[in-house]
């Protein structure tokens, strides 16, 4: 055990050394809470990477995230951190990148070793962790839907029941999808299969699909425009 | 990545794929992970995982199992299968949100063979065999 503990204690050192390195480059969280638009104000001039998501509703570039020269900007629910500057390209300090990367790993599994006597470690973590998470749309389901849309859409969506594994099924697949359609560039709206945040799950097309441009939801429908379409996802 | 055995990222492998083998019944095996892993993540449909498609799925899968949203996989939340092989299972029996995120690229990165920020076919069988020997040493 004094193996393990020094072994954590030589880890956390250089995991110490990592942030206190990661944060000469500037870290800034940025946060869609109620899935709206955010935009957070930077100098973006020397790129923009997302270092850490802290929301398990979606991030992704150009859709749900983006910047440019001067914010960053957040929608749909994603909550993240972002590295303003230095390091913002993969090429650059690539090895450095890898050798500080390993360096967390084995602090990571040094700290799971020891973690059972040293509990505090975990509680003041994560303050900012998806707390929208839980606030209903999940557990409440409703199943006067199912007859309704499975007739319409059968063609269309596919059904991920599977709560026999527990909450929200065993590992954070969708509980629906659907497919919806720009034809000729023009608007359409989709009934939404079931209440739930809803994301692209598949983007089918080649034109793009970008939140409040292309695609968005308005009450219990989604719509796409400009040649977006995608099939998505109710979680 | 024979050089880094982190239990976390021997947990980061398993979820990965971990969905087709529970909702499979449980007499099938599942048949092809890899195509699991695609049918799961590739957003955009080009037959390569990115890093972008690869986190938000497993942010995502922890999101699922933290039923309580603390930010801490524990008790009936941790997933023992997720360590499935890596001999310790109920060891701590947690796993938190920054431990599991900080694992996420250090996988990635080790099966992205070639660098290129994306796994491409080879690289996601190569992942998907890594997965399915890990839990067939489940012990």
């Amino acid at each position: 055990m004094s193996r393990s503990t020094m072994l954590a204690t030589i880890s956390l050192s250089g995991l110490l050394l990592f942030a206190a390195a990661a944060a000469q480059a500037s870290i800034v969280t940025c946060e869609s809470t109620n899935n709206e638009y955010r935009s957070c104000p930077v100098d973006a001039s020397g790129g923009v990477r997302l270092s850490q998501q802290l929301s398990t509703k979606g991030c992704w570039e150009n859709d749900t995230w983006g910047y440019d020269r001067n914010k960053i900007w957040v929608d749909r629910g994603c909550r993240a951190q972002f590295q303003v500057g230095a390091q913002s390209t993969n090429s650059a300090g690539k090895g450095d990148a890898l050798a500080a990367a390993a360096v967390v790993g084995i602090a990571a599994a040094a700290i799971i070793a020891s973690s059972k006597h040293d509990d505090h470690h975990n509680k003041n973590q994560n303050k900012n962790y998806n707390n929208s998470y839980n606030n209903g749309y999940n557990y409440n389901y409703d199943n006067r839907y199912d007859g309704r849309y499975d007739s319409r859409y059968n063609d269309n969506y596919r059904n991920y029941d599977n709560s026999r594994y527990g909450y929200n099924g065993y590992g954070g697949d969708p509980r629906r999808t659907f497919t919806c359609e720009s034809r000729n560039d023009k608007r359409n709206y989709c009934g939404i299969p079931g209440r739930g945040h809803v994301e692209i799950y598949k983007q089918r097309s080649s034109n793009p699909c970008r939140h409040g441009h292309s695609w968005g939801v308005e009450g219990n429908s989604v719509w796409v425009d400009d040649g977006c379409r995608a099939e998505f996802a109710v979680y | 990545m024979t050089a880094r055995h982190s239990l976390i990222a021997a947990a980061v492998l398993l979820a990965a794929v971990a969905a087709s083998a529970a909702e499979s019944p449980p007499a099938s095996k599942p048949v092809d992970t890899a195509q699991a892993m695609l049918d799961r993540m590739d957003r955009n449909l080009d037959g390569k995982i990115s890093f972008e498609e690869y986190r938000n799925a497993m942010v995502r899968r922890f999101g699922a199992r933290d039923v309580n949203d603390d930010g801490v996989l524990q008790g009936d939340e941790f997933p023992k299968e997720w360590l499935a092989g890596a001999a310790v299972e109920g060891a701590t029996g947690k796993v938190s949100f920054e431990q599991f995120t900080a694992e996420l690229p250090l996988v990635f990165d080790g099966f992205d063979a070639d660098k290129d920020g994306q796994l491409n076919a080879a690289e996601i069988a190569a992942f998907a065999a890594a997965r399915k020997t890990q839990e067939e040493s489940r012990s």
